[in-house]
């Protein structure tokens, strides 16, 4: 049985249609990222998961139960890190803990003293002395505490620095090595493409896209932004260049999104008179759109 | 663990309003015996009759400590009130208002555990503070009053503070689960309480609208009538158990249903 079903489920607040009709499955042991725009529906999806929130329709599955009347079921086996990670700021860390501890009814003290080397926790500091970045590693420490077999994390790297970062997702990979299944939200495409083993697209309340990390990463792309004196540039015909596509023509600015060879593409760059030259990791609705039709 | 966090939590409230209530309950004990029926002609000369029943005043023996220890019940009840409606209405709401909702839920119980949890503290300490009004009452009319009295209306009166302020507190807590933010509902169920005992004094002053005492629970529960008649209205406090069991009810119902959108 997939870890988590939703079929055809819808979400309203009002008359703003979060979710429409979304159609989602995770399979037990997969790191699935979950990425898309900013209130494309990624929180509210993981929300209803938890049993926040209630859906107008569609019926949803977490580790076989029903979020809304068996919550108690799919919490103790579920670790949730939610988006902005607040806890009681009265509290100091290592009574978070405690508190956390004493509902999933373990002791897990060994696991908490990994979590703090590995994630570099200050235990002794109140929560509302943490910076953002800090308090997320709280919040992640709390959710990883009980070895859950479900991990849904909503923006987990949001906040963190590099190398606690690569150590979040190292951690992740252990507890899926376990048999632990990940369910993650984010909007930067690299890391979700780093460590997913499968990646989900959600555009306006729907599943739009869906594939496989590997597939997604053997693709390879840039947005390429060139501002030149002549507008297009008249020495190069992108057009018929490989691995060019969304080109568009503003004015002296070109842009496109890239995915051949970088070095060949930089050479025939140096016949125009560029006034500047952007290369960046592009927007996630557009890589989807243009490589996964 | 969380019984025990929200215990600590709502502790200084409790203390200060238990402190406060039974301070001025032994101050008013304390000087009844100096006044005694004095009490009453200079209530005479300095506020009119109306006046006398709107703050509970008129009607009363006077030669009894109890009967000037009712001057005071009005008061109490009150400050017992604002302080059961605003705990009340932020118990469960802070959880929303502080963001702190997502992480309780994500533990695993059941919301409606969380929710019993929290509220079963209000009503400890609720009960603690009456206990510890009506004690401190007792020892004060065995330390001051010399002369005998009876206690079965101060009994009475704690009970009256009790219902009187589970009403008021039912409706913080019902109020609370409309607003999101613990500021506005406080102030709501607050300006509940104060309008309350307005319309109270008001009803007091005008015998044309009497009939609306019986939608004021300030005038369910009148000091001067438990010292006269050493007895609760029965039908006022089986009003006052079945209204705060309505509004516990279906707020409890709404936060359950309610969407954690932090």
């Amino acid at each position: 049985m997939p870890a988590i079903i939703m079929d055809t489920v819808s979400k309203s607040y009002g008359k703003v249609k979060a979710l429409n009709q979304l159609n989602l499955t995770v399979e037990k042991g997969e790191i699935y990222g979950f990425i898309g725009p900013n209130g494309a529906g990624k929180s509210t999806t993981i929300r209803l998961l938890l049993g926040f929130l209630h859906a107008n329709q569609g019926k949803i599955s977490v580790l076989g139960y029903d979020p809304l009347r068996q919550e108690t079921e799919i919490k103790k086996h579920t670790g949730y890190v939610s988006a902005e990670s607040f806890m009681y700021s009265d509290m100091k860390v290592s009574d978070l803990f405690r508190f956390t501890e004493y509902y999933y009814k373990v002791k897990a003290k060994d696991k908490i003293r990994k979590l703090v080397d590995v994630l570099d926790i200050e235990l002794n500091k109140k929560f509302e002395q943490l910076s953002f970045g800090n308090r997320k590693k709280v919040a992640i420490a709390c959710a990883l505490l009980h070895s859950p077999e479900l991990i849904i994390l909503d923006e987990p790297s949001n906040g963190l620095d590099p190398v606690i970062r690569i150590n979040l997702y190292e951690l992740l990979k252990e507890e899926q090595a376990k048999g632990a299944t990940i369910f993650f939200s984010s909007h930067v495409l690299s890391e979700v493409q780093k460590f997913s083993t499968r990646i989900g697209l959600i555009k306006d309340g729907a599943l739009i896209r869906e594939t496989k990390a590997t597939d997604f990463t053997r693709v390879g792309y840039r947005q390429v932004r060139i501002e030149s004196n002549s507008h297009p540039p008249r020495q190069i015909d992108f057009s018929k260049m490989n691995g060019i596509a969304a080109l568009e023509h503003k004015g002296n600015t070109t842009q496109f999104l890239f995915s051949g060879d970088l070095n060949e593409l930089i050479r025939l760059l140096g016949s125009i008179d560029l006034i500047s030259l952007e290369i960046e990791e592009p927007e996630l609705e557009n890589v989807f759109m243009h490589y996964f039709k | 663990m969380l019984f025990k966090r929200e215990l600590k939590r709502n502790l200084k409230s409790f203390l200060i309003i238990s402190l406060v209530c039974s301070a001025l309950a032994m101050y008013v004990i304390a000087l009844a015996p100096s006044f005694g029926d004095d009490i009453q002609k200079i209530l005479d000369l300095k506020l009119p009759q109306g006046m006398q029943k709107a703050f509970g005043m008129k009607d009363l023996d006077y030669k009894s400590a109890v009967s000037f220890f009712a001057i005071m019940f009005s008061y109490i009840y009150l400050f017992y009130a604002i302080y059961l409606a605003a705990t009340f209405a932020h118990i469960v709401s802070k959880e929303y208002s502080d963001k702190t909702a997502e992480y309780l839920y994500s533990l695993p119980a059941k919301r409606l555990h969380f929710i019993f949890v929290k509220l079963s503290v209000v009503f400890m300490y609720a009960l603690l503070s009456v206990l510890l009004i009506f004690l401190v009452s007792w020892f004060s009319f065995g330390v001051f009053i010399k002369s005998g009295y009876d206690l079965t209306p101060v009994v009475l009166m704690a009970v009256a503070w009790l219902l009187g302020g589970m009403v008021f507190g039912s409706v913080g807590f019902l109020v609370s689960s409309f607003f999101s933010r613990t500021r506005i509902s406080s102030a709501v169920s607050v300006g509940f309480v104060l309008f309350m005992y307005m319309f109270q004094v008001v009803i007091s002053l005008n015998d044309n609208i009497s009939v609306l005492k019986h939608f004021s629970p300030f005038d369910w529960f009148k000091g001067s009538g438990i010292a006269n008649n050493g007895s609760l209205s029965l039908t006022y406090c089986l009003a006052a158990i079945g209204f705060s069991a309505i509004c516990f009810y279906v707020g409890i119902w709404r936060f359950r249903k309610m969407d954690v959108l932090v």
